[in-house]
């Protein structure tokens, strides 16, 4: 029950502090030649949106009661730490050259997905353990 | 908490993330960029252009102007 709730906050403490991530290290705020905002701006759009599920889904530890629940809310925090890495991947939506100021920002942004991927793995690995032997419960 | 009271808490968080995004408050403000130093807003007379006024205006009589066929795709000089 205790490591649940370390888990939970740990999850939830991570997630809010990369909301804010972009106010406390910004991003390029430079705009394009054209005028239109740089790649990364797009890139850290993108995470907030993500960052907010991972918000409500590191929250909902708190709530549920069993298992299975439980379970599955660790997964999608997985998933989610997960996506909050890739993003910034010039594969996916991508951020600006080297040495611009969005890199500081990925570096912090990577490793707190990271630390809520792994999170999200140490809460279904626990939860798991007490599904398989009490099928769901508390 | 139940899970209802929940589930409409986070809602209404959720919903309040969106309308921070849409005003941007979740990033720091872009860099103004000095007035009117988009190329696209300026008005540019190029060289060619100059040329073309400076036929027109000189040779307002002899001239008959043909329609779209000049690369602006307004009136071109004949002969």
């Amino acid at each position: 029950m205790e490591h649940n709730k370390v888990t939970a906050g740990i999850a939830l403490a991570v997630s809010l502090i990369l909301l804010i991530l972009p106010r406390i290290i910004p991003v390029c705020t430079g705009l394009a030649p054209d005028g239109s905002p740089m790649r990364c701006h797009y890139a850290y759009q993108a995470e907030f949106l993500v960052v907010l599920l991972a918000v409500v889904i590191a929250g909902s530890l708190f709530v549920l009661r069993t298992a299975e629940a439980r379970l599955l809310a660790g997964f999608m925090l997985l998933l989610v730490g997960l996506i909050i890495i890739v993003l910034p991947q010039d594969w996916a939506v991508g951020i600006c050259f080297r040495g611009m100021a969005c890199e500081k920002t990925t570096f912090f942004t990577v490793a707190g997905g990271g630390l809520l991927a792994f999170t999200g793995a140490a809460v279904t690995w626990l939860n798991y353990q007490k599904y398989r032997n009490g099928h769901g419960a508390k | 908490m139940s899970l209802g009271k929940y589930l409409l808490w986070a809602l209404i968080f959720f919903i309040a993330g969106l309308t921070v995004l849409y005003s941007g408050v979740n990033r720091a403000p872009f860099r103004q960029a000095p007035p009117m130093s988009n190329p696209a807003h300026q008005h540019v007379l190029v060289p060619a252009d100059i040329d073309i006024m400076t036929a027109r205006a000189g040779s307002c009589l002899g001239g008959v102007l043909r329609p779209g066929t000049d690369h602006q795709g307004g009136y071109d000089i004949g002969a």
